[in-house]
């Protein structure tokens, strides 16, 4: 054998030791590391568990929540259209009185009017005119304006408070956006808990193989539809970004109005166009459109 | 004129029937989802105009809009989509399903009112 070549070799495995030795210490915490996580892991395992059976609740709350919320919604409708509806036959019955009245009235009026024409051709009575005159007035005006005032004031005030009573019932919008929204935190909880129970499942099965219901647990893509559903009370089908409705309530229809406004210029000369031949402009969605896209859109609409 | 109002929540059906009322219109036909409005159509309801949500179960409103557009017997009604979704691309894919209109929740009843006027004016 070479001697070089031993010498050599002596040294490969000089620098191995030399190796070891400073990789000694990194093993060393190394070990220490694994043999403190390890407990980590347990703790993390169990909260992972703990948490996985408390998410069914988190939904069922969400359900009674969701629910809670439309009952109390209806409740208002309820009690706002009973509103609506007396007052409504409130202001009906007022312009009735205003009329009843006014036949009231008229009818002593004419009458006085006759005595008055029919004193008139007697001359002695005929210094108390003026103030038979002026009593037709004052009754004619009691109607005209009195009455009539305080009506019309009281039908105006009934009619404010219509339209009130009808901003109550719109402003309750609020319900499905914010049901929309905690479907979408439910939906989201879901799919935690499913991952949380594939995982489990991953690591129980490493273990002892004992969990054989992993595959039954839904997956991310199960959710992944193009219409969310979320199953609270009942089935709510919800855009997760429904919140955004409330956040920019004003400036959200001008937006939209905006993109309609451009397809004001109808071709109805293109009779029935497919919806397959606007597909082109699909890929822009997030750019600014040309007319001629739109008017390929609007092609078939009337 | 009869309407069909399709949302899938009973609050917004009642919201949007209830506006339609103070507009003078009474004669209203509800269904809580694509499906069951489309299925009221084939059924033979006679309706004149459809105020449709988007996010619903089972069908939502722009798989119905595709299905009355595709249909022979209802494929002139005029139809505009109440949703809480809007975005532009949503407001394209609604455009190229062909709604003649198109309002984001929360709407005042002046807008609808517009909005209907316009689509009224549209197909008088
Ligand atoms: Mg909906």
């Amino acid at each position: 054998m070479d001697i070089r070549l031993v010498g050599d070799r002596i040294g490969e495995v000089k620098a191995l030791f030399v190796l070891a030795q400073r990789i000694l210490p990194f093993m060393e915490d190394l070990f220490k590391f694994v043999s403190e996580v390890t407990p980590i892991l347990e703790d993390v395992n169990k909260e992972i568990q703990d948490n996985l059976s408390k998410m069914p609740n988190a939904s069922k709350q969400l359900a009674k929540v969701t629910e809670a919320n439309e009952m109390a919604t209806t409740e208002i409708m309820d009690t706002v259209d009973r509103l609506t509806n007396e007052l409504i036959s409130i202001v009906s019955e007022l312009d009735k009185l205003k009329e009843i009245d006014r036949n009231r009235i008229v009818n002593p009026i004419n009458l006085l009017k006759t005595i008055s024409e029919t004193i008139s051709k007697e001359k002695e009575l005929k210094s108390f005119l003026p103030e038979i005159n002026d009593f037709i007035d004052r009754m004619e005006n009691a109607v005209t304006n009195e009455h009539t005032e305080i009506i019309d004031d009281i039908s105006n005030r009934l009619s404010a408070i219509v339209d009130d009573a009808n901003t109550i019932i719109m402003s309750l919008q609020v319900q499905d956006i914010t049901s929309q929204q905690l479907a979408a935190v439910n939906n989201l909880i879901e799919h935690i808990q499913s991952r949380l129970a594939i995982i489990m499942s991953n690591l129980t099965n490493q273990e002892d193989g004992k969990r054989k219901d992993a595959g039954k647990t839904k997956d991310i893509n199960d959710y992944d539809e193009k219409i969310k559903v979320s199953h609270l009370h009942r089935n709510i089908a919800f855009d997760p970004d429904a919140i955004d409705a409330i956040d920019n309530k004003h400036s959200r229809q001008n937006t939209v109005d905006d993109i309609l406004k451009r397809n004001a210029v109808v071709d109805n000369s293109t009779e029935e166009q497919d919806t397959e031949s606007s597909s082109s402009v699909e890929g822009n969605s997030s750019e600014e459109f040309t007319q001629d896209d739109i008017d390929a859109l609007f092609g078939g609409v009337k | 004129m009869r309407f069909l109002v399709v949302d899938d929540s009973p609050t917004m059906r009642r919201i949007v029937i209830n506006a339609l009322k103070t507009f003078g219109y009474l004669d209203v036909v509800e269904a809580g989802d694509g499906r069951e409005g489309f299925e009221k159509l084939l059924s033979g309801e006679e309706v004149d105009f459809v105020i449709t949500d988007w996010n619903m179960p089972n069908m939502s409103g722009l798989e119905l809009t595709r299905a009355i557009r595709s249909h022979d017997s209802f494929k002139h009604l005029p139809i505009i989509m109440v949703t809480t979704r809007g975005l532009k691309q949503d407001i394209i894919e609604a455009l190229k399903a062909r709604v003649n209109n198109y309002i984001v929740k929360p709407f005042t009843p002046a807008v609808l009112k517009e909005k209907l006027d316009l689509v009224l004016g549209q197909n008088s």
